[in-house]
């Protein structure tokens, strides 16, 4: 908790006021660690000319919608060709109705034991679950942060 | 968002090109140096950039005016690299399978955890590589996290709504992250800090 509580004060996320010297430390690290990631992770180079790449960014959406519409008129006509019972559709289209209201009008369901955890957030504050994805067997921490 | 910005929005949501291109411009490095720090490689980088673009392209009409723009693109580029990465997973599971060999943890991820020699531990630049290299080694959501965290800036609050995530999930997954990143650090260097 009191590692937590450090990082954020180093993100500048929670109040650096009061705090308690045995976290300045932990904080100090956060802040080296911090400014490491930033320095080795910050692409040194330029991007690429924007004009060539927005060209590219054109060239590939004109591409898109040739091939999206291309691929519309093709399924079209294939369907045409391939189903000349055209005039099945409304029949079809009844059936869907039919299932879909079949769906949606209440009934005896199986009850749902599924349990999805995840954190919240409240209009003041949030409950924070902390799990460690790589590792189930440590506990997961269920806590509340109430500054906002 | 700035009134200039709004005005370019409504304008490319109305189909002005010109429009759409002056907003792509005035974010497309940002955009290009978030996907280069995670893929690290800078034809991806631009690849993956040029996706984001065309997607936004595709999908300026149905942008909401409430969020803010630089948030959206960000999250579509976060779906583009999320796409590309489960793509290039997949295709390495196939050709691990097919030549039964282990499947790599990460995108661009190298596997050896040895410790480096004392004697190349002592030049920054090298120690910055050996942080680039444990970056590498993380999940991509961590390395995610950590690169709209540290080299954007992003707040928490911006982190959440640019992943969609709960704000305790952001302190929780930067949190692991962070821990991670230490253990990989240690395990390289015999120590941190």
């Amino acid at each position: 908790m009191d590692r937590r509580k450090a990082m954020r004060i180093a993100d500048g996320e929670a109040p650096e006021q009061d705090l308690d010297p045995r976290l300045r430390a932990e904080v100090e690290a956060f802040r080296a660690l911090s400014d490491e990631v930033r320095e080795a992770a910050t692409p040194r180079r330029a991007p690429p000319d924007f004009e060539a790449f927005f060209r590219g960014v054109e060239a590939r959406y004109e591409a898109a919608r040739e091939a999206r519409s291309d691929r519309g008129l093709a399924r079209w006509w294939k369907g045409i060709r391939e189903r000349p019972l055209w005039w099945m559709a409304p029949v079809g289209a009844a059936l869907a109705a039919a299932a879909l209201l079949a769906l949606t009008v209440p009934g005896e369901r199986a009850p749902n034991n599924a349990c999805f955890v995840d954190s919240y957030d409240l209009d003041r504050g949030s409950v924070v679950i902390d799990q460690d994805p790589d590792d189930p067997s440590r506990a997961t921490v269920i806590w509340f942060l109430e500054e906002g | 968002m700035e009134p200039l910005e709004r005005d370019l929005v409504l304008a490319a949501k109305r189909g002005d090109r010109k429009a759409f291109q002056d907003l792509a411009q005035r974010y497309y490095g940002r955009i290009y140096r978030m996907l280069l720090a995670l893929t690290h490689r800078e034809e991806e980088a631009q690849d993956l950039a040029q996706e984001t673009f065309v997607r936004a392209l595709q999908g300026i009409g149905s942008f909401q005016m409430g969020s803010g723009f630089y948030t959206w693109l960000y999250r579509i580029a976060h779906n583009v690299f999320v796409d590309r990465y489960r793509q290039q997973r997949n295709q390495r599971e196939t050709s691990d399978y097919e030549d039964g060999r282990k499947v790599q943890p990460a995108l661009g991820a190298e596997t050896d955890s040895r410790p480096l020699e004392p004697s190349r531990m002592v030049e920054a630049q090298e120690r910055l590589e050996v942080v680039r290299q444990a970056m590498a080694l993380l999940k991509p959501e961590h390395q995610e996290i950590l690169v709209l965290r540290e080299v954007e800036g992003l707040s928490y609050e911006e982190i959440s709504e640019t992943l969609g995530l709960k704000m305790g999930t952001v302190m929780s997954r930067l949190f692991h992250a962070r821990m991670r990143l230490r253990e990989v650090l240690e395990a390289r260097l015999g120590r941190h800090g």
